[in-house]
């Protein structure tokens, strides 16, 4: 038996449609399902011009003069090409937020740092120890994990540009709200700018 | 302009009163030719208004985005789809299968918007080589389901961009798990003989030289990765000229001077300087040689692209050789009279057989 064409074409378009649907459903419920954690944000670069209006962010922490960059993280910053193999990240609270605390390549070596685990990527830029003349620089720490950007409005995309000033000059006020699903993928729910969270809603 | 049954009917008229043709002949060989379509100015205008339409409703609807709430965004976005969709398949139930085949050509383009929009408009975030994926195997299926050469074309096109064109050209790159277009480009030539589709063969060649060319760049990038790649695409090129001379093809020709242009294109990529390992004065002389071969071949098939591919090898040739050999101009004199001597041979050779 053959289908005719227009039924054919139908049937092709209708699954594609059931598809993006089932998509839009499953990642909502695990970002709803999933462990919420914040992360730190050290860049708030706003919206891409043939992308809408988006807010580009890079998860990064502090790691202060005197500390050491967490086991299993690569602290070569210049070497790092994206082309990577992804790694199980350790997330413990530091504070009011989450921070890495390790890596390893396999999910069970990573939980042994700490219970919450992510995939992604992560590089270790090691603090300047301190020395006579210096009071030494703090390294950085930061994580790829497919978290790059938050769709929003023209008007809150301006908002939030405005307090990315603050961010250059060190100690930004706003955080990405993340949420870890069970297969260990971080999705974005939002936003904590200036303790106050702008969440993403479906409707 | 005149048609080319016009055409026709001036040389028959001709051909008449010299007496070649019988006055007779004349009504059913003009009848033996259909009328080429043509689109008259009130359909043209309607074309042209509808499309003005089409990017007025856009203009609204982007200055108006933000204010839309996400569902109705998305439902926008997939009603814009299945719009196209739907009407490609009343096309194609009310036998119009010129109309359904650009409809199907935009839906799937629309659907690749689809994927990007649903993503923007939802945040989520997820491999874009997936998305890539994603859209060609659903403009592959739209083509497949209403035999639209447009959307395979696409379907090519997002399956060569997933495969990672951005990892550059560089073999350190890593390489993807399938290059799925060496799947796909070579299924899509059967399509196109089966379908006989111009476009599609086109689009179907291009993609096979593109992925021969990928994959020695990606998995070697030496000299004999690139050789390799000559040696299969002129392969391929001997078997397209086959279909084009002997089963008198025209989709033959098609792909007959796409791999002529292709297998050019992997030999002179073998002699630049890539590695160490340089080819030298020999990879000149074989290009002088096959650039040769290709103008006599191109003429002898009356095939304008090998003729083209040819005279332009030719010229890169000397001009390469030139550069090699420095202000040495003895021993390019050597050489290029060597040259002219093989061609000369081989001319006369060609000559004496034809007789």
């Amino acid at each position: 038996m053959t289908l005719r064409p227009a039924l054919r074409i139908a049937a092709v378009a209708a699954l594609a449609v059931l598809g993006l649907i089932g998509l839009v459903v499953w990642e909502s419920w695990q970002r709803a399902a999933g462990t919420e954690v914040v992360l730190s944000i050290a860049t708030v670069d706003p919206r891409g011009l043939l992308s809408g209006d988006y807010v580009a962010i890079s998860l990064q922490e502090p790691v202060a003069v005197g500390r050491a960059c967490p086991p299993g993280i690569d602290t070569d910053p210049a070497a790092v090409t994206g082309k990577e193999p992804e790694q199980w990240i350790a997330l413990a609270p530091a504070g009011d937020h989450a921070a890495a605390v390790g890596a390893a390549g396999e999910r069970a070596g990573a939980l042994r740092f700490a219970p919450l685990v992510v995939r992604g990527r992560a590089t270790c830029a090691a603090p300047t120890p301190a020395t006579a003349d210096s009071g030494g620089a703090p390294g950085t720490l930061a994580l790829d994990l497919g978290v790059d950007r938050f769709y929003a409005d023209q008007a809150e995309v301006q908002r939030i540009n405005e307090t990315s000033t603050i961010c250059q000059s060190g100690s930004c006020p706003v955080a990405a709200i993340v949420s870890i699903g069970r297969d260990g993928k971080a999705r974005l729910k939002g936003l904590r700018i200036n303790g106050q969270r702008v969440v993403l809603s479906s409707f | 302009m005149p048609s080319y049954k016009d055409r026709v009917a001036k040389d028959l008229d001709g051909w008449i009163a010299a007496g070649l043709a019988p006055e007779s002949s004349r009504a059913p060989i003009l009848a033996s030719i259909p009328e080429g379509g043509r689109l008259d100015a009130a359909a043209a205008m309607a074309w042209v208004g509808a499309v003005l339409l089409g990017l007025a409703v856009m203009a609204l609807i982007a200055a108006n985005w933000d204010l839309l709430p996400r569902l109705a965004q998305f439902a926008l976005v997939l009603g814009v789809f299945g719009a196209f969709a739907g009407a490609a398949a009343w096309c194609a139930e009310r036998a119009r299968p010129n109309l359904a085949n650009g409809l199907l050509t935009v839906a799937a383009l629309a659907f690749a918007s689809a994927v990007g929009l649903t993503g923007q408009i939802f945040d989520i975030t997820g491999n874009e080589r997936v998305a890539l994926y994603l859209s060609g195997v659903v403009a592959a299926a739209l083509a497949l389901a209403g035999r639209s050469s447009g959307a395979m074309v696409l379907a090519l096109a997002f399956i060569g961009l997933g495969d990672d064109w951005r990892d550059g050209w560089n073999g350190q790159a890593a390489l993807v798990e399938v290059p799925w277009l060496a799947v796909a480009a070579p299924a899509a030539a059967a399509l196109a003989l089966r379908w006989r589709s111009t476009a599609l063969a086109h689009a179907a060649a291009i993609a096979v030289v593109a992925e021969a060319l990928w994959l020695a760049a990606k998995l070697r990038f030496d000299a004999a990765a690139f050789l390799a790649g000559a040696v299969a695409l002129a392969v391929l090129a001997i078997g397209a000229r086959w279909l084009a001379r002997r089963r008198e093809d025209r989709l033959g020709g098609v792909f007959y001077g796409w791999f002529v242009w292709g297998a050019f294109a992997a030999f002179i990529a073998a002699g630049i300087d890539l590695t160490t390992h340089r080819l030298g004065v020999l990879h000149r002389i074989v290009w002088l040689a096959a650039a040769g071969g290709a103008l006599a071949l191109g003429r002898n098939d009356r095939h304008t692209p090998v003729t083209a591919a040819g005279v332009l090898g030719l010229i890169g040739a000397v001009s390469v050789l030139m550069l090699d050999l420095g202000v040495n101009l003895l021993t390019a004199a050597a050489v290029f009279f060597v040259a002219a001597a093989v061609a000369l041979v081989a001319g006369l050779i060609l000559r004496r057989r034809a007789t």
